[in-house]
């Protein structure tokens, strides 16, 4: 018989196209199979936290729970952040959304009224699994660190929605032995005048042949940092800025800027530019055109010594890198430089740090007590503890302890209160002309007087435009507003004092907003009289 | 005969029919009132939820259920027009011919208290082209009418800041704040209080009036009381503050040992502990 290549891979392929096919039928029909058994309840949760570590983690959750709960099976369904909301949409609309629900992309707060269920009557019970610890009868909302007081729903529909079983914060990583190895030293810096000799010595490090970028940038990371020395410069602005006396970023710079208190011309925006480009300065050239993954493979290859990115990267950084990877609060300048300390207050507090990966429970959960109280035992102190401790994620619950492997990445409430961002200081216009002029604040051949040139001459017709779309925007909502006070007070009348309780906060939360929406109209106005005068 | 008979049973029947009907009616309608009300209660839930198109839907179809003519269902309606997305003149102008309809019927019940409120936030907010002259108008009216109604109180507040922010008055801010000022005694309600102290305390800090002043409102919003978490930690801050400024270092100590007592997870806490620490050794807070 002739040996016949061609026929022979064929049927190779044939085969394993036999067995794919076989394999997909025995899946479906194993899952088809579990669906059926009515004695077996199955939980699906969808989210879409890819990052290494994360998925094992809730699986080892699950594995917990089922041994507790051996006629439960639970499902983890992954989509990609980038389709997430298209695909929940399609779910929640078709009736058929899985039972619990990472809230955030695609969710607004209409939506999350619709399709989710408010969990406020069970937050304030205490967690049953937590019985025989420490917070055997304390509601559900005080065990969490944050007391729910960042839910998703809390601040519009008066009501918690969303669950977390995290919380995050920002941290610039490091690469241990390469860090010695250029500095010739363990400790790394705690502030920037020591950052500012690191980067001395990556220079050093690439004049003797070394090839080191000093932070790995990209439009992404970058802003982590950049964004953290800004507020810290104009920490003390701030609060001069602040007629109402509140000393909390509460844009404070919005109506200064048209009372004619604020212009970009303050030292302290100067400073924190400058201390912008410097940083930037010890970044990748073309930073701002690379894209997150472009930083982190520099990172774990050994091309960049540092990178600024949050604590939901730790898993993904320690697997990927073949080397230690530590973690610091970004170092600021102190008090003390020469150059920067006279406007910061020091590092910014995150007492305020809120949770974070907040599951919701679905109108059309098909299991939906199974799924809350899987979403109980996932918050409980042992739950949290199990999904802290597998993904190295920070926990959410007051009583369980911060593995040693995250302890840097612990919310710090010793702080000051933050400043402010230059391109937050209006709205999208104001965002849109800051990004456009960034790269001449960046650039080899740029610099502050660079971007003023450009962003000054801009800032105030954009500050304009963005105080004319918050006018708008506030109009809108306390047009929703008297809407839904309106229709509390109704239902409050047909004796529901819940309904009363929600009325009173809506109508403290209105007069505020009202209040805001009057004053910004005046100050345009009265801003507007003068430029005409003006010219 | 038998023709006779025949027109007997069917006599008999249609009396039985009608009797039957006629005893059935009221069952009926009292089936009616129970879905109404029930269907009125979901509808004022979906509003409560942001859920604005959904409820209008369901306001309108209970009002046209047979025999219906119910004030709380148009007031519904009304109600829910003047959010619909997308927002039209002609659901505001139907909002307002109904809230109209409502008051015409009967002046002086909740219903039309109501409905005279959302006839004056018309003008001031729902129009595209505002009216602020007439909104004001509504709310004197209001006012006048039903001087101590809750409604009529939150009715001072909203024409507190027409009158405080107008655009055309030629008065100077400063001016209307006194005037303004001058009328805090006709609010009466806690919640009202609260939110026309808060404007004046604004309207103060705009104004440059020296902290004692501001500080007297801020005071009387902590005496109205009823203010969310968020904004009783601001208070606090706020009356420290102000207290600092114009040196009341006691009432200083007093507002930061209240803040720090109650709020444990808030940034501003550890400088205020600073402060007050410098404050206890005579010293300067950073």
């Amino acid at each position: 018989m002739k040996w016949d290549r061609e026929k022979f891979l064929n049927s190779i392929g044939f085969l394993l196209l036999a067995a794919c096919f076989a394999y997909s039928l025995v899946k479906i029909a194993q899952r088809r199979s579990a669906e059926q058994d009515k004695s077996v309840t199955t939980i699906r949760f969808a989210h879409w936290q890819l990052e290494a570590g994360t998925k094992a983690a809730l699986d080892a959750v699950a594995a917990e729970y089922i041994k507790k709960h051996p006629k439960v099976k639970i499902d983890q369904i992954l989509i990609p952040e980038r389709v997430f909301a298209t695909w929940l949409t399609t779910r929640l609309v078709g009736g058929n959304p899985p039972d619990l629900v990472a809230l955030g992309f695609g969710i607004t707060d209409d939506r999350m009224a619709r399709y989710f269920t408010p969990l406020s009557e069970e937050v304030v019970k205490p967690n049953p699994h937590n019985a025989g610890t420490a917070l055997e009868d304390v509601p559900w909302r005080d065990t969490f660190i944050d007391g729910l007081a960042s839910a998703p729903g809390l601040f519009n529909l008066f009501e918690y929605y969303g669950i977390p079983c995290s919380m995050v914060t920002t941290r610039l990583y490091y690469n241990a032995p390469l860090f010695e190895k250029v500095t010739g030293s363990k400790v790394p810096p705690a502030t920037y005048e020591e950052l500012t000799e690191v980067f001395e010595a990556v220079r050093v490090y690439n004049e003797k042949g070394g090839n080191l970028v000093a932070i790995a940038g990209s439009k992404y990371n970058s802003p982590v940092l950049m964004n953290a020395l800004f507020a810290a410069q104009t920490q003390k602005l701030n609060l001069e800025l602040d007629r109402r006396r509140v000393m909390r970023f509460a844009g404070a710079p919005y109506p200064a800027f048209f009372d004619g208190s604020f212009d970009l011309f303050s030292p302290a925006i100067r400073s924190a530019l400058e201390l912008s480009r410097e940083i930037g300065k010890n970044m990748p050239q073309g930073f701002l055109s690379l894209a997150r993954e472009d930083a982190t493979f520099s990172f774990v290859q050994q091309r960049s010594l540092m990178i600024a990115t949050g604590s939901w990267d730790v898993q993904s950084l320690r697997q990927e890198s073949s080397f230690e990877v530590a973690a610091i609060r970004f170092p600021l300048p102190s008090r003390q430089n020469p150059q920067y300390g006279a406007y910061t207050l020091g590092p910014g507090s995150e007492a305020e740090t809120g949770g974070a990966v907040n599951f919701g429970l679905t109108r059309d959960a098909p299991n939906p007590e199974a799924a809350l109280d899987f979403l109980k035992y996932l918050t409980s102190i042992e739950g949290n503890r199990i999904f802290s401790e597998k993904s190295n994620w920070l926990p959410s619950i007051v009583s369980v302890p911060v593995p040693e492997a995250i302890a840097p990445f612990a919310p710090v409430s010793e702080g000051y209160p933050s400043g402010f961002i230059l391109e937050w200081t209006g709205g999208p216009e104001v965002k849109r002309i800051y990004e456009n002029a960034f790269h001449r604040l960046v650039r080899p051949d740029g610099g502050v007087d660079q971007f003023l040139e450009y962003f000054e001459p801009r800032y105030a017709q954009a500050m304009v435009l963005d105080m004319e779309l918050t006018i708008k925007n506030g109009l809108r909502t306390l047009s929703m507003q008297d809407t839904t006070w309106i229709a509390l007070r109704a239902l409050e009348q047909g004796g529901d004092p819940r309904s009363g309780a929600k009325a009173a906060s809506l109508q403290e939360v209105q007069a505020i907003g009202e209040n805001s929406y009057y004053s910004r109209r005046y100050d345009l106005d009265e801003f507007e009289k003068k430029r005409k005068t003006a010219k | 005969m038998i023709r006779g008979t025949r027109n007997f049973l069917a006599l008999t029947v249609l009396l039985w029919v009608g009797t039957v009907t006629m005893q059935a009616e009221p069952a009926v309608s009292e089936k009616s009132a129970t879905t109404v009300i029930s269907a009125a209660q979901q509808a004022w839930d979906d509003a409560a939820k942001l859920l604005i198109n959904d409820a209008n839907r369901k306001f309108q179809e209970a009002g046209a259920m047979p025999g219906v003519e119910s004030r709380e269902i148009e007031l519904g309606e009304a109600t829910t027009l003047l959010s619909v997305q997308p927002k039209t003149g002609s659901n505001i102008a139907r909002a307002e011919t109904l809230l109209k309809k409502i008051i015409a019927e009967n002046g002086s019940d909740e219903t039309a208290i109501t409905a005279k409120y959302l006839l004056a936030r018309i003008p001031q907010i729902h129009l595209v082209v505002r009216d602020e002259k007439l909104a004001d108008e509504r709310f004197t009216t209001l006012i006048e009418e039903h001087p101590a109604h809750p409604l009529a109180q939150t009715a001072l507040v909203k024409r507190g800041l027409i009158r405080m922010y107008s655009l055309t008055d030629p008065a100077t801010l400063a001016e209307r704040y006194a005037v303004a000022a001058k009328e805090s005694g006709n609010l009466t309600g806690p919640d009202a209080r609260r939110d026309y102290f808060l404007l004046l305390s604004d309207v103060s800090i705009k104004t440059s009036k020296p902290p004692e002043v501001t500080l007297g409102h801020l005071f009387e919003v902590e005496k109205a009381g009823n203010l969310r978490d968020r904004a009783l930690a601001d208070l606090y801050v706020q009356i420290a503050e102000f207290a600092r400024v114009a040196g009341q270092h006691d009432v200083v100590v007093l507002y930061y040992t209240k803040f720090t007592g109650r709020f444990k997870r808030d940034s501003r806490r550890y400088y205020i502990e600073e402060k007050l620490a410098a404050l206890r050794s005579g010293g300067v807070a950073p």
